[in-house]
């Protein structure tokens, strides 16, 4: 197990290595002279030239790249061309903020769509079976903007139960939550479909193999072999799915920043590119490479740590 | 029932009479099992022999309603010592499953939940002794699979499916059916998935717990050998119908239906050595949808009379405890 967790740790490392590098490539040979949009339309090109030096632009690229990494160790991630202000900062601002939306989003989906999977699959092509796999595709095909914007339409303007911006006053937890709600109701959405409708299908698949047959034999409880037998096996790729999905919502979760005026990652990458930006994009995007990759890996951990022959075997 | 099995002085535990399943589907009704009448004197091990496809599985699935009447035809009676088992709702059938009746299956490989320890699924089985400890359960696990011939049993509870060979897990099976200590159990090919020495032990073993715990058992198999190793009685399906039953000695020396004759014929442990040819039967099993009146076996049987294509032959007694369903067989 310990050399199963240090393998796939070196490689999520190394994920995170080559995602960077490729990143960093991608912005070295895109067209345009930052220095040009740093300093404005009115600079004289000494002073384009001055800065450029500043920034080490001028030197190779592997130069650059080295500067890069060994700056990225030290936890400087450059300083907000506007602002000065260090990115790291930013970061480390604005991160915790999505990654709370989106644990939220995703936790109540998995919390109604694992349950509604397990149902469907006992109930399977019944009545109740059906109407909820009509709502589960229903629930996957509507837009998560659109769901946001009745959302906001529905609880926050015409209800009035709920806030419709910002993520309530620092310090006071309870407002914080009730600003929570509306747009982790809008990311998590579509995902209690998803969930839903592979939680049924693995189920059903787990409920057809022999060793449930042979629980089946020993008149063991319908509800315990599904809950207990069944559930145990067909939860792995759900688990699997909910790391990639974590990291998933890291980046969609950028839109119900924007429509529920959030603060966190996507309303200042928005704002980053919109100001062409590049220290405070470069920061954010690599904060969530990093924390997708940390999901993915301890999603792999996870279902490691269920199946016994991976748990027992390494 | 014309076979003189009944005339065992003890109650039957399992009593099958005009057993037939069909499958509704778009081609019409494909028949799997076709009025087979059988009984399991208790202590006693029948045997049921056929080809793949004759039946087998599905004769035994019915007949501990394990087969959906939503989805097959099923007619005729099952009674389990004098209760019928074809009229059980799910609960009634539920109480009877691991306590009165138990079953291990072909593939021991995938018979156990991959995701949970021996203990725990030795455990989860005894979930109807509500007042007993956890300890005594396990107990009672550690001595059953001591029983089945596990070596250290107590540090293995803790071991998961996967770090047990194939016939240490046919073990764990047999230990799991019998901590219930059921009356009859049902084992469908237990051995066919073994290698050849594993699949000796399990028959010694079976044979030891059938007497240790006077279990009667139905026996399924497709080989001959091992039908003769271990079983009191047999009886030969033939696509559906049984077509000779009786006490196995009886079966196996003085065989009346030719398909029990060409299927002997046809055993590699008894051929002579050196044969360039293994011996067939030619032509095939009939399909279930195409069953062609009179006799089940006449297109592919060296005897046929017109007899044989007109009447469908019935099982008739040719001596004692032993019947064959075929017009040539000399009765009685």
């Amino acid at each position: 197990m310990w050399l199963y967790a240090l393998q796939r740790f070196g490689m999520a490392l190394l994920v995170c290595v080559l995602s960077v590098t490729v990143l960093f490539c991608i912005a070295y040979v895109i067209p345009g002279d930052p220095t040009a949009i740093a300093l404005g339309p009115r600079a004289t090109p000494a002073m384009r030239e001055a800065l450029r030096i500043r920034m080490g632009l001028g030197e190779p690229i592997y130069i650059q790249l080295y500067h890069f990494f060994s700056s990225l160790l030290r936890g400087d991630l450059g300083v907000d061309v506007w602002s000065n202000r260090p990115v790291i900062d930013i970061v480390k601002e604005t991160l915790p903020k999505t990654m709370i939306l989106a644990v939220t989003g995703l936790g109540w989906a998995a919390a109604l769509g694992i349950p509604l999977g397990c149902y469907s699959a006992i109930r399977r092509n019944k009545l109740d079976d059906r109407i909820i796999g009509i709502f589960s595709i229903a629930m996957i095909s509507t837009p998560s903007f659109l769901t946001a914007i009745y959302a906001l339409l529905v609880f926050a303007v015409t209800l009035n139960w709920l806030p419709a911006i910002g993520a309530g006053e620092p310090g006071n937890f309870g407002d914080q939550v009730v600003h929570l709600i509306l747009p982790a109701f809008a990311i998590g959405f579509a995902w209690v479909g998803y969930l839903s409708r592979l939680v049924r299908a693995t189920m059903l698949e787990v409920l057809n193999e022999t060793h449930i047959r042979f629980s089946r034999a020993f008149g063991l409880p319908e509800w315990k072999i599904t809950l207990k037998y069944a559930l145990k096996i067909a939860v792995l790729p759900t688990i699997t799915l909910l790391g990639m999905a974590y990291g998933g919502l890291l980046s969609s979760a950028v839109f119900a920043e924007i429509i529920f005026n959030r603060p966190g990652v996507g309303q200042s990458a928005l704002a980053a590119v919109n100001t062409r930006n590049y220290p405070v994009m470069m920061g954010l995007t690599l904060s969530t490479i990093f924390v997708f990759t940390m999901c993915t890996l301890i999603a792999d951990l996870l279902v490691a740590a269920l199946d016994p022959k991976i748990r027992k075997g390494l | 029932m014309s076979s003189k099995m009944e005339m065992e002085k003890n109650a039957p535990v399992l009593e099958i009479n005009n057993l037939s399943v069909g499958f509704n589907g778009a081609r019409g009704q494909a028949i799997a099992v076709k009025d087979v009448s059988l009984t399991v004197p208790p202590g006693k091990v029948v045997g049921i022999v056929g080809e793949s496809g004759s039946g087998k599985t599905t004769l035994i699935s019915a007949a501990l309603g394990l087969i959906s009447r939503q989805t097959a035809e099923i007619t005729g009676k099952v009674k389990f010592e004098g209760r019928d088992i074809l009229n059980m709702s799910e609960r009634e059938l539920r109480a009877i499953r691991g306590t009165d009746i138990a079953m291990i299956f072909q593939d021991p490989m995938t018979a156990l939940n991959p995701s949970m320890s021996i203990g725990t699924l030795m455990t989860d089985i005894q979930y109807r002794d509500r007042g007993v400890s956890m300890t005594e359960k396990r107990r009672k696990a550690v001595e059953m699979l001591r029983h089945v011939g596990i070596p250290d049993p107590e540090s293995r509870l803790t071991q998961y499916p996967h770090e047990f060979s194939g016939g240490m897990r046919q073990r764990i099976c047999i230990a799991m059916a019998l901590l219930g200590q059921p009356r009859l159990l049902i084992a469908d090919e237990p051995t066919t998935a073994l290698d050849v020495t594993m699949e000796a032990q399990i028959i010694h073993l079976l044979r030891k717990l059938q007497r240790d715990f006077h279990t009667s058992i139905v026996f399924v198999s497709h080989n001959l050998g091992i039908i003769a190793e271990i079983c009191d009685y047999v009886a030969v399906l033939y696509a559906g119908c049984l077509v000779e039953q009786g006490e196995v000695d009886h079966i196996f020396h003085n065989p009346q239906h030719p398909y029990t004759k060409a299927l002997l014929a046809c055993d590699p442990a008894l051929l002579p050595e050196q044969v360039t040819d293994f011996p067939a039967i030619p032509g095939e099993v009939p399909g279930p949808f195409d069953r062609p009146t009179g006799c089940i076996f006449q297109a592919r049987c060296n005897l046929a009379a017109d007899i044989c294509r007109q009447v469908s032959p019935p099982l008739r007694p040719v001596e004692a405890n032993h019947a064959a369903a075929c017009h040539m067989a000399k009765g009685i």
